[in-house]
């Protein structure tokens, strides 16, 4: 046999005790018995002496440890071997006649606790039910367990029926003592879980998996009575674990916002399920549940962000990216860092994207980063960087210097719209250049001719003499541009501020003297003004 | 028909075996007091022993011949309460054998019906003692006991979750009455309906130190009349056909 060969190679080792190094008789004997109980020979001891030859060693902790191994060996290799039924009736027929002091010797034997477990678990399988109730009663002795003598008065008659009903059902109660006693062993044999944060989140993350039938409760209905009571448990997380698997985190949120006020349950369920990856579930459903993710969003706060931001970047919806911009911007400055983290990210619609929320969240724009993004490669990023920079006041100059010298439209446009209430004086040497450019927006040129004329700027003076002259005539006067709105803005811009300039009085004179009554609206109005 | 029996003074005792002379409390109802101590002592509930009594019931309801309801109530509130545990556990399992529930759910049935009223451990000994009317505020802690179950059961172990819902809706009726209130409005289990009814037949057919026990005849009608609006209907003439079945294997025997 297996443990034979095993244990024989043990010998001289575990089965010592009392003196360093010397064999100690009564286990020598008891390890022959039981090697004999297993053999095929006619002369194999009877369970009564086998009992007096291991009681002679009780009180060696080391000797009664070696026999509850060897019988946990003889009852694991039973199951496999011809002659099995026999060698367990004869275990089961030693239990029996040991003493009560010496089976508590030998289930109190020190080792690993979960060679006890196993043994007491094949015990609880293979052995015969008398047997089965001693080594209940002595497992609950050794390990100073309450095992109530009224339950102990159930078991017992458990045991009775299992062996006096008739079959099938004796089997069916004989299972049920089986099952009963296995789990009293291991309830009794491992060692007490402490309720420690790590045992809870067991618990709490992954909870046993729900029976299903007839005498189960539907999972909703256990969240419910849960919420009601203010009580949680291992049943409500199970339950709750199901109806998020099945897709109801919606409805577990609706819940939770009708709860009781001070309802301790409900916000430990909206704690559990304000998770990223069931937000991420919920961002990712169809149709979207916009109510939904707003309850998740309240009971997760800013730990949300991220999913947020996740999504955000992965959207391909329109709608859901407002939404989540939305959102995200409702958190405010806080959510600066996480936001500049994705900043990182080289796609364009993606740094896009972050810039905006930036703003939308009303984030100074005091980093370094923000240079970097007023002189990005794509304009449709410098916009948003530019929009961002206008709104912080340190910033204000700097944004819009490089959105009146932008080249593109898009990021011009909201750096001159911004400039109509005030042109800082260092941003007019940028929109003077920019205004002579010859791809200078037509749309924009009247609004820049304007926000020039008010700055005062000697600067101006070149772009607004550029868009109301076009040369010389041969005498060598100054010629009138082409009528145009930007012509005449110009012309107005310069008799406002620059009559007394030489080269643009000599321009407003020819102006003066247009044939065209609307170029000479354009210079005389602003000559009534200023004299009004 | 008239259901007030407190002056029928008879017993009919064809679904319970008679109390022998030297009859003792039996280990079961004996564990199911030790379970009840312990919880109102605040020590966690002793599920496994709980499962234990309901294995012997249900190893019980093999042996042959056994009565529907095996106990002999006593007059004491505690024993009356452990008591009432386990007759209403053995009924309740009776009854769900009957409607084919398999024998994993039959023990399941038999674990939420004993711990049915586990909350009313909770309530202080004079209330549950009282012979008179109990005053509106004795009332008000009286129903708090579905809640108090509820928590006990769902605190002591994740498989209880039938035995919590049972505990906390055996008082809600078919027609929306009764209490705790329902924050999320639901009609009551199945099984909570099931055990309600065992519940309460077994309460009539014991005697209370207040009126005798009703008579079978008596309670069968009691049940019928509210059959609809107190009881779920089908259950109801599912244990009315159990209980004569039973009536008439009495009768059988005897003759």
């Amino acid at each position: 046999m297996e443990w034979l060969a095993r244990t024989e190679a043990m010998e001289g080792s575990l089965y010592m005790s009392g003196t360093a190094g010397s064999p100690s008789v009564g286990a020598e004997a008891a390890w022959r018995g039981l090697s004999a109980l297993c053999s095929h020979r006619g002369d194999r001891p009877t369970g009564a002496q086998l009992a007096a030859q291991i009681a002679r060693d009780a009180t060696a902790s080391q000797s009664m440890l070696a026999i509850r191994n060897f019988l946990h060996e003889i009852l694991v290799d039973a199951r496999n071997d011809p002659d099995g039924d026999r060698v367990v009736a004869d275990v089961s027929e030693l239990f029996t006649e040991l003493q009560a002091t010496t089976l508590t010797a030998i289930l109190r034997a020190e080792g690993e606790p979960i060679r006890r477990g196993e043994f007491v678990e094949a015990a609880a399988l293979r052995l015969s039910v008398p047997s089965l109730l001693r080594v209940s009663a002595s497992l609950a002795s050794a390990l100073d367990r309450p095992y109530p003598g009224p339950v102990r008065g159930c078991v017992k008659r458990l045991a009775h029926r299992a062996i006096a009903l008739p079959p099938p059902a004796n089997e069916q109660v004989e299972e049920i003592l089986r099952t009963l006693a296995r789990r009293l062993f291991l309830q009794w044999t491992t060692a007490k879980r402490a309720y420690t944060s790590q045992a809870f989140e067991t618990i709490v993350d992954k909870p046993e998996k729900r029976i299903a039938g007839r005498a189960t409760p539907e999972a909703e209905r256990v969240v419910e009575m849960a919420i009601e009571c203010d009580c949680l448990g291992g049943a409500v997380w199970a339950a709750l674990h199901e109806v998020v698997e099945e897709g109801g985190v919606a409805r577990v949120i609706d819940m939770v916002k009708t709860a009781p006020d001070g309802c301790d349950a409900a916000a430990a369920i909206m704690k559990r399920i304000g998770t990223a990856s069931e937000l991420r579930t919920l961002l990712r459903a169809e149709p979207f549940d916009g109510a939904a993710v707003d309850a998740l969003l309240r009971g997760m706060g800013i730990s949300a962000a991220n999913v947020l931001l996740e999504e955000l970047v992965e959207s391909t919806a329109r709608l859901t990216r407002r939404y989540l911009m939305e959102r995200l911007a409702k958190f405010g400055p806080q959510i600066a860092g996480l936001v500049e983290g994705r900043l990182k990210d080289q796609r364009w619609f993606v740094q896009r994207n972050m810039l905006a929320l930036l703003r939308a969240a009303k984030c100074p724009a005091e980093t370094p980063l923000t240079v970097k993004f007023l002189q990005h490669r794509d304009a449709r990023v410098r916009r948003e960087a530019v929009l961002w920079c206008m709104e912080t006041p340190t910033m204000r100059d700097e944004a819009l210097v490089a959105g009146l010298s932008d080249r593109d439209p898009s990021v011009l446009r909201p750096a001159l719209q911004a400039s109509r209430s005030l042109l800082p004086g260092a941003a007019v040497p940028a929109l003077a250049k920019r205004m002579l450019d010859a791809d200078f927006p037509p749309e924009f040129r009247v609004l820049s001719i304007n926000l020039m004329a008010r700055s005062g700027s000697v600067l101006a003076l070149e772009a607004l003499l550029h868009y109301a002259q076009n040369g010389k005539t041969l005498m060598g006067k100054p010629r009138l541009a082409p009528k145009s709105p930007e012509m005449r803005a110009a012309l107005s811009a310069l008799a406002r501020s620059w009559s007394n300039e030489r080269r643009a009085g000599e321009l407003l004179h020819q102006a003066r003297r247009s044939r065209d009554s609307e170029v000479v609206a354009a210079v005389e109005q602003i000559r009534e003004e200023v004299a009004a | 028909m008239n259901t007030d029996v407190r002056n029928a003074g008879r017993t009919d005792e064809a679904l319970r075996a008679p109390a022998p002379a030297d009859w003792r409390t039996p280990e079961e109802v004996e564990a199911v007091a030790w379970i009840h101590a312990q919880v109102a002592a605040g020590r966690r509930l002793p599920v496994l022993e709980a499962e234990t009594v309901v294995d012997l019931v249900f190893a019980e309801r093999r042996w042959g011949g056994r009565p529907l309801i095996p106990l002999v109530p006593v007059q004491d509130i505690n024993g009356f309460l452990a008591v009432q545990a386990v007759n209403v556990a053995s009924l309740a399992m009776a009854l769900a054998e009957s409607l084919q529930f398999d024998d994993a759910a039959v023990r399941r049935v038999g674990v939420a019906a004993l711990l049915h009223d586990i909350g009313m451990v909770k309530l202080a000994p004079s209330i549950l003692s009282k012979p008179d009317q109990i005053s509106p505020e004795e009332r008000a802690e009286v129903v708090r006991h579905p809640i108090e179950g509820a928590r006990i059961l769902l605190a002591a172990d994740a498989s209880l979750d039938l035995a919590a819902v049972v505990a906390y809706e055996h008082h809600l009726r078919m027609d929306g009455s009764g209490y705790p209130h329902l924050a999320y409005p639901r009609s009551a289990h199945y099984v909570s309906r099931l055990v309600q009814l065992c519940d309460v037949f077994c309460g009539l057919y014991s005697p209370r130190p207040y009126r005798v026990a009703w008579p079978l005849d008596i309670i069968l009608s009691f049940l019928a009349e509210r059959a609809g609006f107190e009881f779920h209907p089908t259950l109801t003439v599912a244990l009315a056909s159990l209980v004569q079945h039973h009536v008439s294997l009495h009768a059988a025997a005897m003759t």
